[in-house]
């Protein structure tokens, strides 16, 4: 998939550099766009690439969750917090504190699933 | 609660027999859950941005003001199309994706799934925070969907629901995202052994062709809403110099992808539903799936075409890159066509829904050609011309094409098919009331009615083609009430479905209708994007023979 980023990002570079060269691009926000697109996605091919996270992964058990109720939580808070900017900084730490109370759930969570998958991994050995 | 996917066929998450509870119901990471709560999400602010279409439609069946005043009109246009195009349209193909890309793919479950929990939940209260614009005391936004400056600057529309809507809709559209980066991460990091990159089928490859627009245009709109934002509460962003071009560049190097975004899947769905019910493999596949790459590229190059007339814009540039288009378009027509040529076909009503999506975005893509040319531009310009020509591909895109998906892997999802009379009559109704709705908009238009207005004098003679529109909208509202009984019925009488009820190709069509928590119990040999369809070939049982990877 590396491969698809990187040929798409220059085929937004190639269409960009047809607008500049042919048509002589007059306003800057042109430039940006394309330049930004081509940008992001080389930039985005270069790192899954370096990373080896572009690589299909297909071996090995996963701990997986079932249910987190912590993210409704934390979709509410951002919520919140967004809207406190139009009502008040009061609903914003309210968003605030609910959202530290969703991210506390989200940490325990994600012990666990270490812990699922260290006990099955044990169990497999 | 975690769960570790193992090689066998993992248990359900809510056994047979037991109802989920509210707290599975809301919260599940299970990519097919979190795919119907959006899908339920999108479908009901459809049913909401319908519903203020009917009011609308009936406003303009006549002349002069009979049931909203001015005002009411313009905050009604500006939440019908802020809701259809950012709330319902986008959100459900997201939910699509989530649902079927990692079955497609042969994965157990999708890649950070909290994330696009979050990024469902993000839209839902991002939605609500548009519509609660309706509680505050001048209501919500009015200055349209596009929210163009200066009349969305502090000055003209100083009231809470103006911002409200910015808010909402870098919200809603923050969770798109979300929900989009988990599609995509799965199919580069999750697929099943032996699918390399072209033996994913058609609708993954439309997902990948929309997320890398995603990728690029949703933080563009994301940021532009800040901007705009703190332009209305704090600070010249944009209402400084000509700031308005450039707010205008921004939101539509996003408006004019989104319109892809929310069609490219339904390319797909509709490509898979031609070669499923042709009995065919997909004519071209390789061909196509460039074609939507490209596709994707040139729609990512087109935004100012909708900026002729501000002549701050190269003109020439976008016009030929508008005009562009028409070559991957065509040569996805020429697949769909060339699948049906000498197909054994089945005209069941995934089929028809399909056929209306070929028929009814050909006139969309149609009278897209010529305004993409700006002196025709220049005559038509915020004309119903250009209200009937986006909803043609918006409605007869998106919406059949919706359709087609919802009623091709219904079964898959629940077990049960639709009736399939209902299914006929919602279809023939849809596409009666679609023609009936918006050809009249192409005259109106052609004879000057401007878009976006609450009333029209009586002397110029366009009560009865805005008669038709409106008994046209009627219509699809009795189409999408058959849709609802429809899904009531099939859950208590609906025929059970099994596996594969329609033959299909892909991977999905293996595992258990609906799949079990993991997905697949096992999975056949991939040699092609239509593994189902190989083994059918080779006279073999796609249900039961093993022969790839465990799951």
């Amino acid at each position: 998939m590396t491969r698809v980023f990187f040929g798409w990002g220059l085929l937004m570079g190639a269409i960009g550099l047809v607008g500049l060269l042919a048509f002589g691009f007059e306003s800057p926000e042109n430039l940006a766009l394309f330049g930004g697109v081509l940008a992001v996605m080389v930039g985005l091919a270069a790192g899954l690439w370096a990373s080896g996270l572009g690589r299909n992964e297909v071996a090995g058990a996963r701990a997986l969750p079932d249910v987190s109720p912590p993210v409704p939580l934390l979709a509410l808070a951002i919520t919140l917090a967004a809207v406190g900017a139009e009502y008040g900084l009061w609903l914003t730490l309210i968003g605030g504190g609910l959202g530290l109370f969703a991210l506390g759930g989200l940490l325990r969570e994600v012990r666990a699933q270490r812990a699922a998958l260290a006990e099955e991994e044990a169990a497999r050995r | 609660m975690s769960s570790v996917s193992a090689p066998a066929a993992a248990p359900a998450l809510v056994p047979a027999g037991r109802r989920a509870t509210f707290v599975e119901l809301l919260s599940s990471t299970d990519h097919k859950r979190i795919g119907v709560l959006t899908l339920a999400t999108a479908l009901g602010f459809f049913f909401a941005a319908g519903a203020l279409a009917l009011v609308m439609r009936t406003e303009l069946a006549r002349s002069g003001m009979q049931i909203v005043d001015r005002e009411t009109y313009n905050q009604l246009f500006t939440i019908h199309g802020t809701t259809m195009i950012l709330l319902f349209a986008p959100p459900a193909v997201m939910a699509v994706g989530t649902y079927l890309v990692p079955l497609q793919v042969g994965a157990a479950d999708i890649v950070w799934p909290r994330l696009s929990l979050l990024g469902s939940w993000l839209i839902l209260l991002g939605g609500l925070t548009v519509w609660s614009g309706f509680l505050t005391e001048n209501g919500p936004a009015d200055f349209a969907w596009f929210a163009f400056l200066p009349l969305s600057d502090a000055a003209s529309s100083p009231w809470d629901g103006a911002d409200l809507w910015v808010l909402g809709v870098a919200l809603s559209q923050l969770g798109v995202l979300l929900m989009g980066i988990p599609i995509m991460a799965t199919i580069v990091r999750r697929r099943a052994p032996g699918m390399t990159l072209l033996r994913m089928p058609l609708f993954t490859w439309s997902m990948v062709a929309t997320l890398l627009m995603v990728l690029v245009a949703w933080p563009v709109v994301i940021a532009t809403m800040v901007l705009l934002f703190v332009d209305r509460n704090a600070a010249d962003v944009f209402t400084a110099g000509g700031g308005s071009i450039t707010y205008q560049n921004l939101f539509w190097f996003f408006g004019h992808p989104l319109v892809y975004v929310v069609f490219f899947p339904l390319v797909g769905a509709v490509g898979e539903v031609i070669a499923t019910f042709s009995r065919k493999r997909f004519f071209g596949f390789e061909v196509t799936v460039l074609a939507q790459l490209l596709f994707a590229a040139l729609s990512t190059s087109v935004w100012s075409h909708h900026m002729f007339t501000t002549q701050s814009v190269d003109n020439k540039f976008f016009s030929l890159t508008t005009t562009a288009i028409a070559v991957p378009a065509g040569v996805e027509y020429f697949a769909f066509l060339a699948t049906m040529w000498r197909g054994r076909i089945r005209l069941a009503t995934p089929m028809l829904f399909a056929l209306g999506f070929v028929i009814l975005f050909l006139i969309g893509g149609l009278s897209g050609i010529f305004v993409a040319s700006p002196p025709l531009d220049y005559h038509v310009h915020d004309s119903y011309v250009v209200v009937a020509h986006f909803h043609y591909t918006l409605f007869g895109g998106t919406v059949f094409g919706l359709f087609a998906a919802i009623y091709y892997w219904y079964p898959k999802v629940t077990g049960r098919r639709l009736g399939e009379a209902l299914g006929r009559w919602q279809c023939g109704l849809m596409f009666v009331g679609a023609l009936l709705t918006f050809v009249p908009m192409f005259l109106l238009g052609f004879d000057g009615m401007a878009r976006q207005i609450a009333d029209y004098p009586g002397w110029r003679d366009w009560e009865t083609l805005n008669t038709i529109a409106t008994i046209g909208a009627w219509t699809l509202a009795a189409a999408f009430v058959l849709f609802v009984v429809n899904v009531l019925r099939s859950r208590r009488l609906g025929e059970p479905a099994g596996p594969d009820p329609w033959d299909g190709q892909t991977l999905e069509w293996v595992a258990s209708s609906p799949p079990a928590r993991h997905n697949f119990g096992h999975l056949p040999p991939i040699a092609s994007y239509a593994p189902l369809h190989d083994l059918r070939e080779q006279g073999r049982d796609p249900l039961t023979t093993v022969g790839g990877a465990p799951a």
